[in-house]
C-alpha cells in the first residue's frame, strides 16, 4: 500500500515536471467545482428570497398587531381593566411572539406585554405609523409604531431580530443537509460517468502500448468514440509514413546489395580468369580474390538482412525437431579449426521457421568458429524452460566479449575490435532479426567455464 | 562445342567468354535478348548460358520461345535473382540449371559439362569409344591408356565426334562447333585436324563419308 502510494506520488511528480495533467481529474474538478458554485449560489438565492418573504410576513404581522393593540389601547383608556395575557412558557419558536407597548403621548409606557422592555421602543415618533429598527440593551429589534391621531396614543409592537434570524437559520439547516447529500450524489455520479467515458482512451493507449516495436500495422479505431478518431487516424498516418520510410530504407538496402552483386561477380570472375591465364595463381591475386569474397559476403549478408522484413506478416511456424536440426548443421569448417562441437538437445522440438532457425544457428556457429579459441570447444544446447518455452544456446570457450561490448553485439556493423577476424558485423544482427521475427529473446552471457561468449535464444511456449 | 552466352553486363560477359574459350568451347556472346532469339533460330548450339534480365527481350521470353519450338537444347540460367521463388520459376520456365551470381567459373565449367553430358545421354563424365577415352573435364584423351598429345582444336573435333558416336557430322557442323563468330576459319582447317587426329589415333578410328562428313568407325 505504501509502495503504491509512493509510486503514485512519484508518477504525479514526474507528470507535473513534464507538464502532463490528468484529463479525468480536471474534468472531475471542473464539473464538481461548477456544481458546488451553482449549489451555493442557489442556496444563497433561496435563503435571501425566504428571508425577504418571511420578513414581509413578519412586518405585516407586526403592523396588524399594532393596529389591534391600538384599538384595544384606545378602549382601555376609555375604561376597564387590562387583563395581562399569560404567555405560555417556551413554545414554538416559529410562532410569532408579539412584544407590544402602549405608549402615552408624553412617552410613558401605559401598558406592555410581560417580556417587552419597560422603556418605549421608540421615543420621538412623529409620524402616524411606520417601521423602525432599534437597539435596546444590546438587542436589535424590529418595531412597528402606530399612533392614534385623536388621542396621540401609540401602539409599539416589536420583534427581536434574533428570533427572525433563528427562524432563518433553522430553515437553512433543514435545507443544507439534503442539498449536501444531493451534492455528494452528483459528485459520485460525475466521477463514475467520467471514469466510464474516459475508459476507451485508456483502452486505446493500452492497445498502442501493447504493439511490438516491429509492428507498424494500423491501430483499430473500431469501438472508439468519434473524438478519439482524429488521434487514431493521425497515429495510423504516422505509422504508415514510418512503415513507408522503413520500407524505402529496406528496399534501398536490398536494391543496392542486389546491384552490387553483378559488378562484384564480374570482378571476381575476371580475377579467376587472370589466374588461369597466368597459369599458377599469384599470391597477390589470391589476396585480391579474398578481398572480393569478403565484399561479396557482406553484400550477401546485407541482402539476407533486408529480406528478413518484419512487415512481411507472421512467420509460418512449425515444430522443428532440434536433434535433427543440430545434426543437419554443417560443422566441417568448425572442425577444420580444431574446434570440437558438442550438441545437446534436451528439448525435442521448438516452434520456429526451420530455414530461419537454421540460418541463425549457422551464423552463431560461424561466429564461434571465428572468435572462439583454436582447439577449443563449442557447445550447442537446447533445453526446455520452466515457462514451457525452449532455450537454445551456442557457447564457446574463446576470449569472450566484455560486458560493455556485449550490449552492442546485436547492432549492425558492430565488431569487437582487435579480434583479427574479417567478419562484417552483420551475423548477429541477422540472428537478432530472426529472434525478433520469432518473438524470441536474444541474450549474451558468459560462455563455457566462465570464459568465452554464450548466445542464448529463448523461444516462448 | 559451341556455346551461346547471353549476358548484358559487358565485363562479366567478356570474362565468361574468355574463360569458356580457355575451356575449348566456341563462344558466341550476345548482350540483347532479341539478338539471342535470332541467333538461336539460325545457328546450332550445344549449350546456352542465359541471363534473365536482358534488354530487347527478357531471358525468360527467349527461354519460353526456345522451349515452344520443342528444342531440348541445354539452357543454364545465370542470374542475380536468387530467391527460392526465382529459382523455382526459372527452372519451371525450362532451364536445365540455375546458377546465381556471383558464381565460381570452375563451377560454371562443371555445370556446362554436366549439361552437355545429360544432353548426350551419357552416364559418366568420360567418353569412350573403342580404345579411345576422352575426359572433357580434364581436357585429356587416352588411347589404350596412353595419354594423347592433342591441340585444343583437335580435342574439340574429337569431342564433337565422340559425343554422338552414331552420327555423321558435316564439315560445316564441325566448323560451327569449333569456331565462334569473328574467328578466322581456314578453308581446309577441319581436314587438317582430321588428318592429325588420324595420325595420333590410327587411321581407322575416324571414317569419312563421301559428301556427308565424318563419323566414328563402329567398334
Amino acid at each position: 500500500m505504501k509502495q503504491l502510494w509512493r509510486h503514485w506520488r512519484g508518477r504525479r511528480t514526474a507528470d507535473r515536471a513534464a507538464g502532463h495533467y490528468s484529463l479525468r481529474r480536471r474534468l472531475l474538478v471542473s464539473v464538481l467545482g461548477a456544481s458546488v458554485t451553482v449549489w451555493l449560489v442557489s442556496l444563497a438565492i433561496v435563503v435571501t428570497v425566504a428571508w425577504r418573504e418571511s420578513s414581509e410576513v413578519f412586518d405585516d404581522a407586526l403592523e396588524e398587531s399594532a393596529r389591534l393593540a391600538l384599538v384595544l389601547g384606545i378602549g382601555l383608556q376609555a375604561g376597564g381593566t387590562p387583563q395581562p395575557a399569560a404567555r405560555e412558557a417556551g413554545g414554538d419558536p416559529l410562532k410569532l411572539k408579539i412584544y407590544y407597548q402602549l405608549v402615552a403621548p408624553d412617552g410613558r409606557v401605559l401598558h406592555r406585554a410581560d417580556d417587552a422592555p419597560r422603556a418605549p421602543f421608540v421615543r420621538d415618533f412623529t409620524q402616524r405609523k411606520g417601521h423602525r429598527n432599534v437597539r435596546i440593551d444590546g438587542d436589535y429589534w424590529r418595531v412597528y409604531v402606530q399612533r392614534d391621531p385623536v388621542s396621540g396614543l401609540q401602539a409599539q409592537v416589536g420583534q427581536p431580530w434574533d428570533e427572525r434570524a433563528e427562524l432563518l437559520e433553522e430553515m437553512a439547516e433543514k435545507l443544507a443537509w439534503p442539498a449536501l447529500g444531493l451534492l455528494l450524489l452528483l459528485g459520485g455520479f460525475c466521477w463514475f460517468v467520467i471514469r466510464r467515458l474516459l475508459a476507451p482512451l485508456e483502452r486505446a493507449a493500452a492497445g498502442i502500448a501493447a504493439k511490438s516495436p516491429q509492428d507498424l500495422t494500423p491501430v483499430s479505431g473500431a469501438g472508439q468514440p468519434r473524438e478519439l478518431q482524429p488521434i487514431v487516424d493521425a497515429l495510423n498516418a504516422l505509422l504508415a509514413r514510418l512503415s513507408g520510410a522503413l520500407d524505402t530504407e529496406r528496399r534501398f538496402t536490398a536494391d543496392a546489395a542486389h546491384e552490387l552483386r553483378t559488378p562484384l561477380a564480374a570482378l571476381r570472375m575476371r580475377l579467376q580468369l587472370i589466374e588461369r591465364q597466368r597459369g599458377a595463381p599469384a599470391a597477390d591475386l589470391r589476396a585480391l580474390r579474398d578481398d572480393v569474397d569478403r565484399c561479396t559476403a557482406l553484400v550477401e549478408s546485407l541482402l539476407a538482412l533486408a529480406r528478413l522484413d518484419p512487415q512481411r506478416g507472421a512467420l509460418a511456424l512449425e515444430p522443428v525437431d532440434l536433434a535433427s536440426l543440430f545434426a543437419g548443421l554443417d560443422t566441417s569448417a568448425t572442425q577444420a579449426h580444431g574446434i570440437t562441437v558438442q550438441c545437446d538437445a534436451q528439448a525435442a522440438t521448438v516452434m520456429a521457421h526451420p530455414a530461419l532457425l537454421a540460418s541463425a544457428l549457422r551464423n552463431l556457429l560461424d561466429n564461434a568458429l571465428r572468435y572462439g579459441a583454436p582447439g577449443g570447444r563449442v557447445q550447442l544446447s537446447a533445453a526446455p524452460m520452466a515457462s514451457g518455452g525452449v532455450r537454445i544456446a551456442v557457447r564457446d570457450d574463446g576470449p569472450g566479449v566484455t560486458p560493455a561490448d556485449r550490449a552492442r553485439l546485436g547492432e549492425r556493423f558492430f565488431r569487437v575490435l582487435g579480434t583479427g577476424q574479417t567478419g562484417n558485423g552483420l551475423g548477429l544482427s541477422i540472428v537478432a532479426r530472426i529472434a525478433a521475427l520469432h518473438g524470441a529473446t536474444l541474450r549474451f552471457e558468459e560462455g563455457l567455464q566462465g570464459r568465452g561468449l554464450g548466445v542464448v535464444l529463448e523461444f516462448a511456449a | 562445342m559451341r556455346i551461346l552466352l547471353i549476358e548484358d553486363d559487358a565485363s562479366l560477359g567478356s570474362t565468361v567468354q574468355s574463360w569458356l574459350q580457355l575451356d575449348g568451347y566456341a563462344v558466341d556472346w550476345l548482350q540483347r535478348g532479341d539478338q539471342a532469339a535470332m541467333a538461336l533460330a539460325t545457328h546450332d548450339y550445344h549449350c546456352v548460358l542465359l541471363d534473365r534480365g536482358l534488354p530487347g527481350l527478357s531471358g525468360d521470353a527467349v527461354l519460353q520461345a526456345l522451349r515452344a519450338r520443342q528444342s531440348l537444347l541445354p539452357v543454364i540460367v545465370i542470374t542475380a535473382r536468387d530467391t527460392l521463388a526465382d529459382r523455382v520459376e526459372g527452372l519451371d520456365l525450362g532451364a536445365d540449371d540455375y546458377l546465381v551470381k556471383p558464381f565460381d567459373l570452375e563451377e560454371l565449367s562443371a555445370r556446362i559439362r554436366a549439361a552437355l553430358r545429360r544432353e548426350a545421354r551419357q552416364p559418366s563424365a568420360a567418353l569412350q569409344h573403342g580404345a579411345v577415352t576422352l575426359d572433357p573435364a580434364a581436357k585429356s584423351a587416352t588411347l589404350d591408356g596412353q595419354l594423347l598429345a592433342l591441340t585444343a582444336r583437335e580435342f574439340a573435333v574429337l569431342h564433337a565426334l565422340m559425343r554422338k558416336p552414331g552420327q555423321i557430322l558435316s564439315r560445316a557442323q564441325l566448323e560451327e562447333a569449333l569456331y565462334g563468330w569473328g574467328e578466322e576459319v581456314e578453308s581446309n582447317a577441319i581436314e587438317v585436324h582430321i588428318y592429325n587426329l588420324r595420325k595420333k589415333l590410327g587411321s581407322g578410328f575416324i571414317t569419312t563419308v563421301r559428301n556427308q562428313g565424318y563419323g566414328l568407325a563402329p567398334t
